[in-house]
């Protein structure tokens, strides 16, 4: 390590132990932090014809994870960063024309994070806060708040009127109900009519994180918590289980989780569906101690081996791209000659996420 | 997007192939096309699909003696439509 890199990281080190951004939320020790150096490949040179490449990036988030180092070589015709869309998701694009021969791009990150912890204090939140998280009560094309949610929500919160419990009531709903299913396609789909219609028919309802994520959050908005999605990608070991962590190649460990808000908390995390990733991997049941201790814990918390990259949901990239709206950000979304590129097979779209852990 | 239309009609043209313009219905998101692709391309006879989320639309290059209902079957068992014929 050289002695600028030593300073650099002390720095950080230091910003997420004494930022007090969610000051509802502080946890300290020296396991609560951790260092990643991530470096994402990509070769897209076998792809004949006009290659467009919009990579999602993490963006900062005070007091838990700070984006010291963001770099890249490449090849393109054009690259730049971006937040011009309507979550300011940090965006990385580039571009090859047809005639390229090459189209290759290294992408190198170097993150801090820290493990978040909800201390469940009452603190004074601003009115400027209270007044953006509204804009997370609005359905959207994948989110719907009316039908079968907003009946099922209502059932699931009965005559319940404090935000919290209620959120609480849903997370222990969808825990309850809901399993891991491996043979879903990358994250799932997130579709909460989907899950509520297995449910009704089959009794249970299978699908993987984003599924899980999308219905916790629907649920939580028909019933007026203001709540997001949030994706994500894991970076290294978890403390606590190998079912929440990922090794040194982490090409296919995007994950999502939840955020809601209460005017007295402000965002506190959540993560219903790696509780059923727990039962599945370690084979327990959901009424074991272990479960439901993690379970208990994973309401409030998440752990700094993941690193959030956006909570975009039905929105549209910058600069455009052809085949319209995108659903969801946790994958790297490419167009060949306008058609779509398969995240879900890394191995033929070349690309590939590798994460070592860092020095403190 | 025209040129590539072009060639495609070209191709179909020289090649004794025909080309439909069809409708989509049911996706509900971009990986959607990918599932819709891969049954077109599954009938037999069909040389190339492509397909577009945005216009609810796929562009199929494919043998005189692929029929619209082979077509129509193959994306129905996915999970999908062919709601019109576009052009053909």
């Amino acid at each position: 390590m050289t002695r600028r890199t030593f300073i650099t990281h002390t720095a950080a080190a230091t910003t997420l132990c004494l930022t007090p951004s969610f000051a509802a939320e502080q946890k300290k020790g020296p396991e609560t932090l951790a260092l990643y150096e991530l470096r994402w490949s990509f070769d897209l040179s076998h792809h004949g014809g006009d290659v467009s490449l919009w990579i999602p990036l993490p963006s900062r988030i005070s007091g838990f994870q700070e984006i010291l180092k963001t770099g890249w070589r490449t090849d393109a015709a054009e690259s730049y960063e971006s937040e011009a869309n309507r979550y300011s998701a940090r965006t990385f694009y580039a571009h090859w024309g047809k005639s390229a021969p090459s189209k290759t791009l290294e992408l190198s990150l170097t993150v801090a994070l820290r493990d978040r912890q909800c201390n469940w204090r009452p603190q004074r939140i601003c009115p400027e806060t209270i007044e953006e998280s509204k804009a997370f009560l609005a359905p959207s094309a994948h989110l719907p708040t009316d039908g079968a949610v907003a009946r099922i929500s209502a059932l699931i919160v009965g005559a319940e009127k404090e935000p919290l419990k209620k959120a609480r009531r849903i997370y222990d709903w969808i825990v309850d109900n809901s399993y891991r299913d491996e043979s879903v396609m990358g994250c799932g789909t997130g579709s909460p009519n989907a899950m509520l219609a297995e449910l009704e028919k089959n009794g249970h309802m299978g699908g993987k994180c984003l599924d899980m994520s999308a219905l916790c959050v629907a649920l939580m908005r028909a019933s007026g918590i203001p709540s997001r999605e949030v994706m994500g990608i894991r970076v290294g070991e978890s403390r606590l289980s190998a079912a929440f962590g990922a090794g040194e190649t982490i090409t296919k460990a995007q994950h999502c989780k939840v955020e809601f808000f209460t005017p007295q908390l402000g965002w506190i995390p959540c993560d219903p569906a790696d509780i059923t990733k727990l039962v599945l991997k370690e084979g327990i049941e959901k009424s074991s101690p272990r479960a439901r201790a993690l379970a208990e814990k994973f309401f409030g918390f998440w752990e700094n081996n993941w690193m959030a990259l956006n909570h975009a949901r039905d929105f549209d990239l910058f600069p455009a791209n052809a085949q319209g709206m995108l659903d969801s950000f946790g994958y790297p979304y490419a167009e060949v000659e306008e058609e779509y590129l398969d995240p879900f097979d890394p191995a033929s779209y070349r690309y590939a996420f590798r994460s070592a852990k860092g020095i403190l | 997007m025209g040129r590539i239309m072009a060639l495609l009609l070209l191709c179909a043209a020289l090649l004794g192939a025909r080309e439909w313009s069809l409708r989509i219905g049911g996706m509900h998101c971009i990986a959607c096309t990918l599932a819709v692709k891969k049954a077109l391309l599954g009938v037999p006879g069909v040389r190339a699909a492509r397909v577009n989320f945005k216009n609810e639309s796929a562009l199929v290059t494919a043998d005189e003696s692929v029929t619209l209902g082979a077509m129509q079957n193959a994306v129905a068992q996915t999970g999908y439509t062919i709601t019109a014929v576009i052009s053909k």
